[in-house]
C-alpha cells in the first residue's frame, strides 16, 4: 500500500494565502479534491507535483520527501494539467510519442499503448491529425491518453472532464475505476458529478483550508436528516441559505426551515454546498 | 525524444527554406538564370557588340538601329491598332508616366500617339522606354565596373610582382602565383558578359541575403522555449523523469539541426548566385592577393578557399545568433517578448553591419575592424557585389581561426547558460 502524504502545507502568493496549513493522505484509489474556484486545489496539486515549492510543510511518498525523490517520483507520476500542454503542430500520434519520450518509454510500448488508449477515448481516427484541428473535447481526451500512458502509479487529474460530453465522462469514470486498485488517483474538480460514486475519499477545500475530509459515505452520512427541499416561494429564516440542485430548492439545516419543507436523502452535492455555504 | 522534437520543428524549417528559395528567385531575374544556363539575353548581346566605352555613341547607334529595324513604326502601329480599346491596366501607367491622371480620354490617346512619333521614343509606351533604358543602363554600369576592376586587378598583380621582386619578404615567394594570375587576367575578354544582379533596384535584393538568413534563423528559433512555456508544455516536462535539462539539451539539438537545414539552403542559394555571377571560372583558384582588399595579405589562400572559410564563419555566426535567441527564448515565457528580443538582437547586429564596422574594406591588416569583422558576418554584401568582378571584399582570413574558436566558445557558453537557466526559468514560470 503506497502513501502520498502532504502535511501542514502553506503557500502564499503576495497577499493571498492560497493554502493554509493543509494536510491529507492519498493512497490507492480515487481521492477527489473538491472545492470552488480559488479554493487552492490547483496550488495543492502543483505542490504535490513539485511544480511549486510550499512555504511550509512537506509532501512525502512512502515516507520520503518528493522533492528529494525527484526522478524516482516523476517516473511513477503522471499529471493531466488544467491547461492542456500541447504543441499544436503535432499530430495526436506525435504528441503521444512526445509524452512517451518524456516518460522514458520506448517507441514500441508507446505505439501499443497509444492505440489502446486512443481507441478507448474514441479518437483513434484522428491520430494522424494535427492537434490544432482538434476540438476542445478531443484535446482533452488526447491529454488523458497522454496521462494514462506508461502505466503510472500516481495519476493527478485537474478538471479531467472539461470539454467532455456525458458519454465520454462515463468512459473516463469507467477507466479510472479499472485503474484505482493499483494507482493513487487524485482528481481536482468543482464538478461533483465527476467524482460522485467513484471517489473513495473526498477532500473538501475552501479558501485554502481543508473544510471536510473522509469517505464519500461518511460525509454524506453527516447530513442525513438535515437536507430539506423547500418550496420556491418559501421565506427562509435569517441566516439560512438555499441552493438549487436538479431544479429543486434545497436548504441544509437541523430542523425544518419552513412550512412545506420536505426532508430528502443527502448526496455529495449537498456535502459540497454545505461546505461552500458554511461561514 | 530528439526525433520527436525535430519532427515538430521540421515543418517550420521546410517552410523557412521554401521562403528562402522564394526570396532567391524573386530577387534573381530570369535573364540571370539564363546566363547561368549559358544563354545570353538580347540586350546584353547587343551591348557586347556595340558598346566601346562611349555612352553617347552607343545610344546614337541604338537609336539608328531601332529605326532601321522599323521598331518605332511597329510600336506606332501596335498603339493605333489598340487605339481606345486597350485595357486600363496597360494605359494608366502610360498616362501617369506622362504626368497625366484621371480618366482616359481621347485627347490623352492622341497626345500619346503623337509622342510615339517623336525621335528618341523607342518602345510602345513611356514606361516601356524607361524600362528599356534602365536595363541598358544597368548593363552598361556592370560592364564598366567590370572593365575598371579588371584593369585595377591587372595593376595590382603588376604591383605585387614588382614588390615581390624588390623586397625580401613573403611576397617574394608569391611572385610566380602573381604572374599566373596576371596572365589569367590578361586573357580575360574585356567584353566578358557580366550580370547586373547587384545593381537592380528591387525591394528584395539577393546581395542582402545575410539579412534574410538571420531573419529566417530568428524566425525558426525565437519561439522554441517561449512557445514551450506559453503552451504550458514546460509544466509537463518539469514533472517528467527525463528532466528539464535533458529536454533542453535535446531541444537545442533539434533546433540547431533545423538551423543547419536553413544554412544548407542558404549556401545552396549562395552557390547558385555566385555561379550565375562568376563566369570566369579561374577566379576560384586565383590567389587571394588578386582581390583588392587582400592585396597586402601575406597568405597563400585562393579565392575559393576564402569563400569556404567565409561561409564557414557565417555558419558559425548564424549558430551563435541561434544560441543567443535560444537563450532569449528561455528567459521569456511569451512568444511576443521572445520575438521582440530576437528582433532586438538581430537589429543591433544589422546596425553594426551597416555601420561599416563589420564590412570594412581595408588594407590595414591588423586594424581592429579586421579582428571583429567576422562577428558581424562582415563583408558579405561586398562579397556578393564583387565576386563577379573578381573582387572579394573582406579582410578576415587571418583571423578566421581565432574568431572561429571565439564564436564556438561563445556559442557553447550561450548554450550552457540556456541549460543552466532552464530549470530555474521554468520553475519560475510554473510558480506564476
Amino acid at each position: 500500500m503506497s502513501e502520498l502524504k502532504f502535511q501542514n502545507i502553506s503557500k502564499r502568493f503576495g497577499k493571498k494565502q492560497a493554502l493554509n496549513s493543509v494536510s491529507g493522505v492519498f493512497s490507492e484509489g480515487i481521492t477527489a479534491l473538491l472545492g470552488s474556484n480559488g479554493a487552492g486545489k490547483t496550488t495543492l496539486m502543483n505542490i504535490i507535483t513539485t511544480l511549486l515549492t510550499p512555504d511550509n510543510g512537506n509532501v512525502t511518498y512512502n515516507g520520503t520527501d518528493v522533492f528529494t525523490l525527484q526522478k524516482d517520483y516523476y517516473s511513477i507520476l503522471s499529471v493531466q494539467f488544467q491547461t492542456q500542454p500541447m504543441y499544436k503542430s503535432y499530430t495526436a500520434d506525435e504528441y503521444l510519442e512526445f509524452c512517451g519520450a518524456l516518460k522514458g518509454l520506448d517507441k514500441k510500448t508507446v505505439r501499443e499503448q497509444s492505440t489502446v488508449l486512443l481507441q478507448k477515448f474514441g479518437i483513434i481516427d484522428a491520430r494522424k491529425k494535427k492537434i490544432r484541428a482538434f476540438s476542445g473535447g478531443m484535446k482533452q481526451r488526447l491529454a488523458l491518453c497522454g496521462t494514462f500512458l506508461g502505466d503510472p502509479k500516481i495519476i493527478i487529474l485537474d478538471e479531467p472532464s472539461a470539454g467532455l460530453d456525458i458519454y465520454e465522462r462515463e468512459e473516463l469514470k469507467n477507466h479510472l475505476c479499472t485503474l484505482k486498485k493499483e494507482c493513487i488517483i487524485i482528481i481536482s474538480t468543482h464538478i461533483v458529478s465527476d467524482i460522485e460514486n467513484i471517489a473513495d475519499r473526498i477532500i473538501l477545500l475552501k479558501e485554502g483550508v481543508v473544510e471536510a475530509e473522509g469517505e464519500q459515505s461518511e460525509l454524506i452520512e453527516k447530513l442525513i436528516g438535515k437536507v430539506w427541499q423547500v418550496p420556491e416561494e418559501a421565506e427562509l429564516p435569517s441566516g439560512v441559505a438555499s441552493y438549487h440542485s436538479d431544479g429543486r430548492r434545497i436548504v441544509i439545516c437541523d430542523e425544518s426551515p419552513c412550512d412545506g419543507a420536505v426532508m430528502k436523502p443527502a448526496d455529495l452535492t449537498d456535502v459540497y454546498f454545505n461546505s461552500i455555504a458554511k461561514r | 525524444m530528439y526525433q520527436v522534437l525535430l519532427k515538430g520543428q521540421l515543418p517550420k524549417a521546410l517552410l523557412i527554406v521554401l521562403l528562402f528559395m522564394c526570396i532567391l528567385f524573386i530577387s534573381t531575374k530570369a535573364e540571370e538564370s539564363s546566363l547561368f544556363w549559358g544563354l545570353t539575353d538580347s540586350q546584353t548581346k547587343y551591348i557586347n557588340e556595340h558598346y566601346d566605352g562611349d555612352r553617347n555613341k552607343f545610344f546614337d547607334t541604338f537609336n539608328a538601329d531601332y529605326d532601321a529595324a522599323d521598331e518605332r513604326v511597329k510600336a506606332i502601329e501596335n498603339f493605333t491598332m489598340y487605339d481606345g480599346e486597350r485595357p486600363d491596366e496597360v494605359l494608366n501607367p502610360v498616362i501617369q508616366a506622362a504626368g497625366g491622371g484621371g480618366a482616359l480620354n481621347v485627347e490623352m490617346i492622341k497626345w500619346r500617339r503623337d509622342m510615339l512619333a517623336m525621335p528618341g521614343v523607342f518602345s510602345e509606351t513611356v514606361s516601356g522606354d524607361q524600362g528599356l533604358f534602365m536595363g541598358l543602363e544597368r548593363r552598361l554600369n556592370a560592364q564598366e565596373k567590370f572593365d575598371i576592376n579588371l584593369l585595377s586587378n591587372q595593376e595590382i598583380m603588376r604591383r605585387s610582382i614588382k614588390r615581390g621582386q624588390n623586397e625580401a619578404s613573403i611576397y617574394h615567394e608569391k611572385v610566380p602565383m602573381y604572374e599566373t594570375a596576371l596572365a589569367q587576367y590578361d586573357k580575360v575578354d574585356p567584353d566578358f558578359d557580366v550580370i547586373d544582379t547587384y545593381y537592380v533596384d528591387r525591394t528584395l535584393d539577393y546581395a542582402d541575403n545575410d539579412y534574410y538568413i538571420i531573419i529566417l534563423v530568428a524566425l525558426c528559433v525565437f519561439s522554441v522555449f517561449s512557445g514551450c512555456a506559453q503552451s504550458k508544455v514546460s509544466n509537463q516536462i518539469l514533472v517528467s523523469p527525463g528532466g528539464i535539462r535533458l529536454f533542453t539539451l535535446k531541444q537545442i539539438g533539434a533546433t540547431l539541426t533545423v538551423v543547419m537545414i536553413c544554412l544548407i539552403a542558404y549556401f545552396a542559394g549562395s552557390f547558385f548566385i555566385l555561379t550565375a555571377g562568376n563566369q570566369f571560372s579561374a577566379a576560384w583558384g586565383l590567389p587571394i592577393q588578386a582581390i583588392v582588399g587582400y592585396e597586402n595579405i601575406p597568405l597563400a589562400v585562393s579565392a575559393g578557399t576564402f569563400l569556404v572559410i567565409h561561409h564557414g564563419m557565417k555558419a558559425l555566426f548564424c549558430i551563435m545568433i541561434a544560441a543567443f535567441i535560444l537563450l532569449a527564448s528561455m528567459l521569456s515565457q511569451n512568444n511576443i517578448i521572445s520575438a521582440m528580443l530576437s528582433v532586438g538582437i538581430c537589429g543591433a547586429l544589422m546596425l553594426l553591419y551597416n555601420s561599416d564596422i563589420g564590412a570594412v574594406r581595408t588594407n590595414e591588416l591588423f586594424g581592429v575592424q579586421n579582428k571583429i569583422a567576422p562577428l558581424f558576418i562582415g563583408g558579405s554584401k561586398l562579397l556578393f557585389e564583387d565576386l563577379p568582378y573578381l573582387l572579394i571584399g573582406d579582410t578576415t582570413v587571418h583571423y578566421a581561426l581565432v574568431v572561429g574558436i571565439t564564436m564556438i566558445v561563445m556559442t557553447l557558453v550561450l548554450l550552457s547558460l540556456t541549460l543552466l537557466v532552464s530549470k530555474p526559468a521554468m520553475k519560475w514560470r510554473a510558480a506564476r
